[in-house]
């Protein structure tokens, strides 16, 4: 079950890494929107698509084939835990669900901005900290020279 | 000096004095991290040390940081993602504005050296 839910966020994670085209092994950005869907939909990405998705899908365990490390796909696949946790935890809570609340929906953007621009600190260690005091550490995940 | 600066500890106590009304005991540690704290959002220095002189100015002053902390926060992560956004458009000059606007206002030395240093960088896109 465990490895089941590894095999179905990393395909989750997959779509919220936007690529230029088709299989390259191009510059990728992570994706907001991605992340946002990610943390909200359970649907994997199309078996079909020509994507980054698909090269993955060709190259399983070989994020470097795609342009990836191992790290930034571990980086977002975390993100995308701490996502998905944090949600459960507003459902929990009474909170409604079905809108990404405006704190959150800020987390999610500072942390897109962090692995793209490549800012100082752990993103991922800023995104957690985000969701729990709803404050972006901007001490310690910011703008590099 | 950014380098330095770690904004959990006054963050955690605000949050548990101004949110979860936990009374604020003014102990050496209290007070010494207020004082730093204070600095570091450009606050002045002797309005600080007499704020620090009762509960309820020490409890203003807190809010005060706070205020500077978490509103500057957000404000500049805010603008930060609208000049990426018109950066990756090739609008650099409205991109540009917008760190412009950021350093018009913004007091707090670590939010300015972000802006600045994002403008040093749109820059050298010209």
């Amino acid at each position: 079950m465990k490895r089941m839910r590894q095999v179905l966020l990393a395909l989750l994670v997959l779509g919220a890494v936007g690529s230029s085209s088709g299989c390259s092994s191009g510059a990728h950005s992570v994706s907001s929107k991605g992340l946002l869907l990610l943390a909200q939909s359970a649907a994997p990405c199309n078996l079909t698509d020509s994507t980054l998705t698909c090269c993955i899908k060709k190259h399983p365990g070989q994020p470097d084939a795609c342009g990836l490390t191992a790290q930034e796909v571990d980086n977002i696949l975390r993100a995308v835990q701490a996502v998905n946790e944090a949600g459960q935890a507003q459902a929990a809570g009474g909170e409604r669900n079905d809108t990404t609340p405006e704190w959150k929906q800020a987390c999610i953007d500072n942390y897109v901005n962090c692995v793209n621009e490549r800012w100082t600190g752990s993103c991922y260690d800023c995104l957690r900290y985000c969701e729990g005091q709803r404050l972006w550490p901007a001490d310690q995940c910011k703008s590099r020279r | 000096m950014s380098e330095e600066i770690d904004w959990d500890p006054i963050w955690q106590l605000s949050r548990r004095v101004l949110e979860r009304g936990e009374p604020l005991v003014l102990t050496p540690e209290v007070c010494a991290l207020l004082r730093r704290s204070a600095r570091e959002v450009a606050m002045n220095e002797a309005e600080a040390e007499r704020a620090l002189g009762s509960l309820p100015s020490a409890t203003e002053l807190l809010r005060e940081i706070a205020r500077r902390i978490g509103e500057g926060s957000n404000k500049l992560m805010r603008t930060l993602n609208q000049m990426y956004r018109l950066r990756d458009k090739g609008d650099i000059q409205a991109a540009r504005q917008l760190m412009l606007d950021v350093l018009a206002v913004e007091v707090v030395p670590l939010y300015r050296e972000i802006a600045e240093i994002e403008l040093e960088k749109l820059d050298k896109l010209k």
